[in-house]
């Protein structure tokens, strides 16, 4: 089980450089979705089950996969797809900071993860050695996505990469979360990015106005 | 299920009622009831729960002292909040127009605003909390984009992403403190529940707790208000209409400082106080932002919104001088204070056409109700005698000398002083001065006495004399966040 668990994250954290170092929109969200089918496999790796276990708690770790997969993998993607095709033809988004230093400073948020992972005290039994790294990593390249990118669009991308690092850690430390929880935090999810897509749209719609009434001179 | 349950479906059911009303006033009234009928249900159900704590739905919600003081102050900001939306929405100064569609939209995300801070209030469960605390911003993102001019949906935006990037991190400290309570079990049992945390505390391990609780400083103190993390707020109360910026900054803010008392209540017993330590210089340093800016500010809605920077910043303080009695009652008065001042600030907008200070004028005489209303409203605020702040103020003040904060009690002392002087000349130029400038085009009234003079009211007494019951309700509340 731990040769898997090690393999999804080690994916994981690929996804992540990747996200950061490409800068086509419609290319983020497709690594969304692979994020999202990591993450609703990792639950069967990385929590408490085991054969012997009751028929209804196995059931318990079967729906939360599947809801997770549904909200993140494909609903959510919809979503997003959806505002994108509403923008204008314009996929690509522009950075603050260039792709270059921007894997360098990924690869030191890595560093500052797992260095967080080792010396934080969590409370954990048997830590893994790699779920909570992975789950800090994650969660600061979610922050840097956020904060790095000029369109409104680009920065929900960053926000949900921020909710997969929490969902890592999640499992990583509470072996069993309660479904009432884990299904609360998903349609949170939801929503949220549903309201943000709207916004979104709304602002980059305003933007892309402005700029085409510029005579679109800065592109 | 018993009674405690309706006041979560009440509102839920107003919401949906809110969406097949034919007519924009009609959505108006089904707030102002609705409102005023989950005030009166929280009323009933509360009363008891400041005697013993009462639960529902395999404990999952529940409702101790410490959530009901804050329920009831919720349910009765929004009852008062619900009359003026009606005077604010029909009154002729709106900029956009309240058709059918945004009323719908409106009392939808109103009652669901209110059901979300009434979840987050009353969970017992963690996640459940954590569920509803991300509601209210949502919702009230929304609510601040209610008229769609890009620099509402630019405020709303930075508030979304600001708070739920925040909350994020609170998630985190929810699944460290339950992670913790589930090692100390030691039979793998998981816990989620506030009321096994509180039992579970003193057997945990301080590191882990302390590490549960910074996250939970910087997640909901974000939520909250705090400085530095106070980016978001001054634009979304500043670009919200009047009646969401009075619910915003009166009773949302207090739901994200009531989750930061929650985890107090379980990091003290482990390590006692270093909470403390910690929330004194967050709330010093939340003062001393908000009267840099208070100083200097010319819009009427974002000067209030600093005035809730500060008075977060003091409550926060109240809950590190080891008083939470002096917190919590200072957070009553300010829910009301800032009620009353966003009401009259907002009458006063409608009057002049303008949120800028330097261009109201004579106040008193051109729209007396409204300015007479602001002035003793933000007399209030800054902490004049005989109101109810000026105590609750003196309280925290006396808590923190008795409990040897001395050099803290100084600077806080001083810097209510400067806001005091520089929140007071701004009231007064708006009363009094500039005789040159023509008076306001239109002579709406845009609100009524009842909601000027009601809290006013409220404010002067509770300064005088504290009834038995408030002085029971603070007692009991106290005694969960741990007073000495």
């Amino acid at each position: 089980m731990s040769a898997y668990a090690n393999l999804l994250l080690v994916m994981l954290m690929a996804v992540d450089l990747y996200m950061v170092s490409t800068t086509r929109l419609d290319a983020c969200i497709r690594a969304c979705i692979i994020q999202a089918m990591i993450l609703a496999t990792l639950p069967f790796v990385l929590g408490g089950i085991h054969p012997d276990m009751a028929f209804s708690e196995q059931m318990h770790f079967v729906i939360l996969a599947g809801a997770t997969q549904i909200v993140k993998g494909v609903v959510i993607p919809w979503l997003l797809f959806r505002a994108l095709r509403t923008l204008s033809s314009n996929r690509e988004f522009e950075p603050f900071m260039s792709l270059h230093y921007s894997q360098l400073i990924n690869c030191a948020l890595c560093g500052v993860g797992f260095w967080g992972a080792a010396v934080l005290p969590w409370p954990v039994e048997h830590p893994h050695p790699l779920a909570l790294g992975v789950a800090l990593s994650t969660l600061l390249i979610g922050l840097y996505m956020a904060i790095n990118r000029k369109k409104a669009i680009s920065q929900i991308l960053g926000y949900l990469v921020i909710e997969s690092g929490l969902f890592v850690a999640g499992w990583a430390l509470l072996k069993q979360p309660s479904s009432l929880m884990e299904l609360g935090v998903l349609l949170d999810l939801l929503v949220a990015a549903m309201v943000m897509g709207i916004l979104a749209t709304r602002m980059d719609a305003a933007a892309d106005d402005a700029r085409d009434g510029n005579g679109g001179g800065d592109e | 299920m018993n009674g405690l349950g309706w006041i979560l479906i009440i509102p839920a059911l107003f919401a949906l009622a809110s969406l097949v009303m034919p007519r924009p006033r009609a959505v108006l009234w089904l707030a102002v009831i609705g409102s005023f009928i989950s005030a009166a249900w929280m009323v009933v159900v509360g009363w008891e729960a400041f005697d013993h704590r009462v639960s529902t739905l395999r404990q999952q919600i529940f409702l101790d002292a410490l959530s009901a003081y804050h329920c009831l102050i919720v349910v009765g900001v929004f009852a008062l909040a619900s009359v003026y939306a009606f005077y604010y929405f029909t009154s002729s100064g709106n900029a956009h127009p309240f058709d059918r569609r945004t009323a719908r939209r409106f009392g939808c995300l109103w009652f669901l605003f209110l059901d979300s801070m009434i979840l987050t209030l009353a969970a017992n469960n963690l996640g459940l909390m954590w569920v509803g605390m991300e509601a209210t911003t949502i919702t009230s993102a929304l609510l601040v984009c209610l008229d769609p001019d890009r620099p509402a949906v630019r405020a709303a935006w930075t508030y979304l992403m600001m708070c739920s990037v925040a909350i994020a991190l609170a998630l985190l400290s929810v699944i460290i403190a339950c992670a913790e309570a589930r090692i100390v079990t030691g039979t793998g049992q998981s816990v989620f529940l506030w009321t096994e945390l509180c039992e579970l505390a003193p057997k945990m391990h301080s590191a882990p707790a302390r590490l549960a609780f910074v996250f939970a400083l910087v997640g909901f103190g974000t939520k909250a208000g705090l400085a530095p993390m106070h980016g978001w707020l001054p634009e979304a109360h500043g670009q919200a209409p009047t009646p969401v910026s009075a619910v915003l900054s009166g009773v949302l803010l207090n739901c994200a400082l009531y989750c930061i008392s929650r985890f107090v209540s379980i990091v003290e017993p482990t390590s006692p106080g270093w909470a403390n330590s910690v929330l004194v210089p967050f709330g010093l340093f939340s003062m001393a932002v908000a009267a840099a800016f208070i100083a200097h500010e010319r819009d009427i809605k974002r000067l209030l919104a600093y005035h809730s920077v500060e008075h977060m910043g003091i409550i926060t303080l109240g809950l590190g001088f080891a008083a939470p009695g002096a917190a919590l009652f200072h957070t009553l008065n300010h829910s009301v204070c800032k009620m009353l001042t966003f009401f009259c600030a907002g009458a006063l907008v409608q009057g002049f056409g303008t949120r800028d200070m330097g261009r109201m004028h004579r106040t008193l005489r051109f729209l007396p109700l409204a300015g007479g209303g602001f002035l003793a409203g933000v007399l209030a605020l800054i902490g004049a005698p005989p109101f109810s702040i000026f105590m609750s103020e003196l309280w925290i003040a006396k808590a923190g000398i008795l409990n040897g904060h001395i050099p803290a009690v100084v600077v806080f002392i001083s810097i209510a002083a400067v806001v005091f002087v520089c929140a007071f000349r701004h009231a007064i130029e708006m009363t009094w001065s500039r005789p040159d400038l023509p008076p306001p085009a239109d002579g709406t009234r845009g609100i009524s006495a009842a909601l000027v003079l009601l809290p006013l009211a409220l404010l002067l007494v509770i300064g005088v004399w504290m009834p038995e019951p408030l002085r029971h309700a603070l007692q009991q509340a106290a005694a969960i966040i741990g007073e000495p």
